[in-house]
């Protein structure tokens, strides 16, 4: 019952943090209408981050266990990290037309994400190129927590150890969030409801794989 | 009509489409897996 309302309560969540990203948030000082981007720009990125973590321990988990599920529960959620980190790249990219005059400029941001696409690209390839499926999996498992090894320091570390045109993180040094309360509210709302929407995605490509295991077995 | 409104409207219609269509794929694969589970037991 609760499975089949919650979709529903995910609807109107998202209808209301686009709501309110245009007609409650306030735009802040310098950015103008830009600030609308961020809503969206950010909670992408923090879902890419989020499926690619889920992949690696699904990795892990194929290791431990050699259960074939999850290697592809893996791949489940690394297409998904791949496809929210494009979203990322496209709302990133539209910020730098507007701010910078240019939707690509190479900064350290976008050269680190370019490249974890590149890597994550290199996983898809890497199992398209194995026929054999234990082989494929073993393979994939330990590519895919090497590739998330770096997630971390494309994410995070690079773009704030170059000089970057890249606004300043949400939670600076200090620890703190300098953002207006009604923003914050929009913003949060924002992050969680991408955050359920990306469990509710997973769970599908999970179901999806048990059916595809079941037929199988019954083939055989 | 102003942009503002313009824009929200997009993205409100681009939400609903992918909710639909993910609702109906959800869907889809909830019949799927009855059937099969039904399949095995015979």
């Amino acid at each position: 019952m609760l499975n089949r309302i919650l979709p529903f309560f995910l609807f109107i969540w998202i209808c209301l943090v686009i709501i309110g990203a245009f007609l409650y948030a306030p735009l802040a000082e310098g950015l103008g209408e830009l600030t609308r981007v961020l809503y969206f720009h950010v909670p992408t990125a923090w879902v890419t981050v989020l499926a690619f973590l889920t992949g690696a321990v699904f990795s892990v988990l194929y290791l431990k266990s050699k259960s074939i599920k999850y290697d592809y529960y893996a791949e489940s959620a690394s297409q998904l990290g791949f496809v929210f980190c494009i979203l990322a790249t496209i709302t990133g990219s539209i910020w730098a037309k507007m701010s910078w005059g240019s939707f690509w400029n190479w900064d350290p941001r976008e050269t680190s994400v370019f490249i974890l696409l590149l890597i994550y690209a290199a996983y898809f390839a890497l199992r398209s190129a194995v026929e054999q499926e234990d082989k494929k999996a073993a393979l994939s498992a330990v590519y895919s927590i090497l590739a998330f090894v770096t997630v971390p320091f494309f994410v995070f570390i690079v773009p704030r150890v170059y000089t970057s045109l890249h606004p300043d993180p949400l939670v600076n040094p200090e620890g703190e969030i300098h953002m207006d309360a009604k923003m914050l509210t929009v913003f949060l709302s924002s992050l969680a409801g991408f955050t359920v929407l990306f469990i509710w995605m997973i769970r599908i490509k999970m179901n999806l794989v048990l059916i595809h295991l079941k037929l199988k077995e019954m083939e055989n | 009509m102003e942009p503002v409104y313009v824009v929200l409207f997009i993205n409100l219609v681009i939400w609903t489409g992918l909710f639909v269509y993910l609702y109906k794929i959800n869907n889809q694969v909830r019949k799927l897996n009855g059937k099969l589970q039904n399949l095995q037991k015979k």
